[in-house]
């Protein structure tokens, strides 16, 4: 964990639900499918499945509990993926896999510009869209792809970032007030 | 030993290997699983609430398969 002590942690930016909606739907799908598919069979060729009944059912449960850890391996991949909104800084976890995982941090006074893009239907209906962080003095962008809420994600990052700069004026007055240096 | 027992014996066997597998598979994953909700948490409390549920999701799905098998 990057958070230094006393950092507080204002917001948590996440991509939309229905991004993971979309990448678990299949999942049912297949759990259903061992039903369909032997409702098929008996439809056509009635009692041939009888004798395997007990059987079937300890591997159609074996097959759910595959199918349950692989939806939480989906659900982690989505939800480690964030931004964290601090009262110093942005923290970005990138998790593009299990085993695949970026973070980087951007000081808050650091920020330049925030832009947000909303492109086409589906991310109007929904209301996601992408957040870019430009910073000063680097070509690097931040960029969190079909963040939820981006417009109200990019209000909060600003008005925390208002509120870090006036801190710094104000130890920076204070400084030279108290003719510390001098 | 006759037929019928002989393929009832053989299949209990072969179901009884595969949950094993299966089981090592899910306890390996678990662990995985585990880590990354340990070491990645960030404070947040849904993260111990989806640790709870997959758990005992994990362990009602095993005792049902395991009910079948015995």
């Amino acid at each position: 964990m990057v958070l230094d002590d006393n950092e507080t942690i204002l917001l948590y930016v996440r991509k939309h639900w229905i991004l993971f909606v979309v990448h678990v739907a299949p999942l049912f799908f297949l759990a259903l499918l061992p039903i369909i598919f032997p409702a098929l069979i008996d439809i056509f060729l009635p009692q041939s499945l009888e004798r395997f009944q007990d059987a079937g059912w300890a591997l159609y449960f074996m097959w759910l509990t595959i199918l349950w850890v692989w939806g939480f391996l989906l659900w982690t991949e989505y939800y480690l993926d964030v931004w964290i909104l601090t009262d110093r800084k942005i923290i970005s976890a990138d998790q593009k896999s299990l085993f695949n995982r970026q973070m980087s941090t951007l000081e808050l006074e650091k920020i330049q510009d925030i832009s947000i893009e909303v492109n086409g239907f589906i991310e109007t209906m929904f209301g996601y869209g992408t957040i870019r962080v430009q910073t000063a003095g680097e070509v690097r962008k931040f960029a969190l792809e079909d963040a939820y809420h981006p417009e109200e994600a990019k209000q909060i990052i600003m008005g925390t970032q208002e509120k870090v700069r006036e801190d710094i004026l104000k130890r920076q007055s204070a400084y030279i007030r108290d003719g510390i240096g001098y | 030993m006759n037929t019928y027992s002989q393929v009832a014996t053989l299949s209990n066997t072969v179901l009884m290997w595969v949950f094993g597998i299966v089981c090592i598979g899910v306890i390996l994953m678990s662990l995985l699983l585990w880590y990354h909700w340990t070491r990645y948490n960030m404070k947040d409390p849904v993260i111990s609430f989806a640790q709870i549920v997959y758990f005992l999701g994990l362990f009602i799905l095993l005792f049902i398969t395991l009910t079948l098998l015995l």
